[in-house]
């Protein structure tokens, strides 16, 4: 296809654009509230996953014990720990050291403002060989109830919210395709307006030998540009929403590694925009193929 | 050249419009297509434009048997081929100029080109100087003219006219008539479906007349009227 032809279509679309301008507008909104629904479940899946991941990577089970033990005891049950199979060491982590090493790590909270009193206990933390054994050990160190407090281990964190993660994506992904179809139904139609709106014109090009594919060229490029100016306008807004919530969420939850890098938002936001375009030429595409079928 | 092998035409209604036409035309010539009304002269251009489909028969127009074109092949078979309407068919929003690039413009020919082979046709029609009217500014004699420049700005080699003069005043059929005979000197096939004696009769050329769907008469330098 030359230039020629190119810049034929671009003219032969806007005309079209411009002749059915609020149903372009109501399918450019549709396509950016899937888009911006789409953006969302993405953006909170990809951040569950690395949660998920992050927890479950530790392969430690930490023991918060109960006050007032003396650290004789801890020791002794320290080492009898140790001795079982599948636990590759034990770790006494004294309170004291885990409240500075704490209050080090998130020095951006200035937690020394607000808390005075040392709030941890002291503690355990195990670490295993693998991750086979975790549900064995867990049974087994319940029994001492008298000396641990609370059992605190990243896989049933991680299995709860990987359970979550699921049940979101289920339901959302029921949504955004509901969502998709929703949009190619209101493009199929905003550009069948179009293709009536130039019937005449396109039973005199039939007439005067223009192909099938040069014939449906400027719907396409119709259907494309409402996808992608749909998309660019989630785009916008999914990066607005996103940058401020992560600040919050930041703030507020500081040890999950939440997702800041440039790579991964790219890739959710090119993801979103080539959805948009795919929506928008398979609309027109479906749309142009009933009509011209319909002459 | 044009040949027709007992061509029947049934409509989907039922109603059969040619009952075994059998004839031929070849390269070059000037055919005036005569017959009462409904006798069946638009449908054999139709079938020759392949706007329809035969129902038995095979019609074989230059190296094309129209039967074995798909759908596909269509759009190229008819840049082959000129085709005038009664009722002209211009798009109204467009000008002049612009209704005739149409043509070129569909089938990817390049600008410059474009602009040299319309103001050829253009001037062959002698409306150069309303390239850029719209066709509701143009008489129908003027819009007819801008159709038959559409139709031959690719240089067809077989031109088709459906009743060129029907709303034309005799002076202005004349016109048209003489810009057909140009066009035909210019190596074009033209087959013109009429019903004008005046002119039949005034510039005598073969005549294919047919009635209810079968040939009547063909005659070399026929007349309207037997
Ligand atoms: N699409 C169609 N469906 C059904 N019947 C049709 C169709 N087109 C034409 N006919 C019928 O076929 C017959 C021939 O029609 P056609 O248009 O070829 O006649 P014609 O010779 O061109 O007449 P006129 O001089 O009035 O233009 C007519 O009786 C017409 O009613
Ligand atoms: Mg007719």
């Amino acid at each position: 296809m030359n230039l020629n032809a190119i810049l034929f279509f671009i003219k032969e679309t806007l005309i079209g654009l411009k002749r059915s301008s609020l149903m372009t507008i109501i399918a450019i909104a549709t396509v950016s509230i899937t888009l911006i629904l789409l953006g969302l479940f993405m953006l909170i899946s990809a951040n569950l996953n690395k949660v998920t991941e992050d927890i479950a990577s530790k392969l430690e089970i930490r023991l918060f014990l109960k006050p007032n033990l003396n650290i004789e005891d801890i020791q002794l049950f320290r080492r009898k720990l140790k001795a079982i199979d599948g636990i590759k060491d034990v770790e006494f982590i004294n309170n004291t050291k885990a409240w500075k090493s704490f209050q080090s790590d998130y020095s951006h909270l200035n937690l020394k403002q607000y808390i005075t009193d040392n709030p941890l206990p002291h503690s355990l933390n195990i670490k295993l060989e693998g991750a086979q054994d975790i549900k064995s050990i867990i049974l087994y160190v319940k029994r001492f109830d008298t000396i641990i407090d609370d059992i605190v281990y990243g896989g049933e964190l991680a299995d709860r919210v990987e359970v979550f993660r699921r049940v979101m994506a289920i339901g959302g992904w029921s949504l955004i395709m509901l969502l998709i179809l929703a949009s190619l139904f209101i493009i199929v139609n905003t550009i069948r307006l179009t293709v009536i709106a130039r019937n005449e014109e396109i039973s005199i090009m039939q007439l005067v030998g223009a192909t099938d594919r040069f014939i449906k060229g400027p719907f396409l490029i119709e259907g494309f540009i409402i996808g992608v100016l749909g998309a660019s306008i989630s785009v916008g807004l999914l990066y607005f929403i996103y940058s401020i919530a992560i600040h919050q969420l930041i703030e507020k939850m500081p040890f999950f590694p939440f997702i800041t890098d440039d790579a991964s938002l790219i890739y959710i936001y090119g993801f979103v925009l080539i959805s948009g375009a795919t929506i928008g030429m398979l609309g027109a595409y479906i749309s142009v193929s009933r009509s011209l079928k319909m002459r | 050249m044009i040949s027709f092998k007992n061509v029947v035409k049934e409509y989907p209604n039922g109603f059969n419009a040619l009952n075994g036409v059998t004839m031929a035309i070849p390269e070059n010539e000037f055919v005036y297509l005569i017959g009462p009304s409904g006798a069946g002269k638009s449908t054999i251009l139709r079938l020759i434009f392949m706007e329809e489909q035969v129902t038995s028969g095979e019609i074989i127009i230059d190296k094309y048997v129209l039967g074995h074109l798909n759908d596909a092949q269509v759009p190229f078979y008819r840049r082959n081929i000129g085709m005038i309407f009664q009722d002209y068919k211009l798009l109204p929003r467009r000008t002049v100029y612009e209704n005739v690039a149409f043509a070129l413009h569909v089938m990817h020919v390049p600008s410059k080109k474009i602009k040299q082979q319309v103001s050829y046709a253009l001037d062959l029609v002698g409306l150069s100087g309303k390239s850029s009217h719209y066709p509701r500014e143009l008489s129908g004699g003027e819009q007819q003219k801008i159709c038959i420049a559409r139709a031959i700005v690719n240089q067809p080699s077989i031109l088709l006219c459906d009743e060129p003069t029907g709303n034309l005043d005799p002076e202005t059929s004349w016109e048209i008539v003489h810009l057909l005979t140009k066009i035909n000197a210019h190596n074009t096939t033209v087959i013109m479906a009429t019903h004008d004696t005046e002119i039949v009769d005034g510039i005598p050329k073969r005549v294919i007349a047919v009635n209810k769907g079968k040939l009547a008469r063909d005659q070399v330098l026929g007349t309207y009227i037997e």
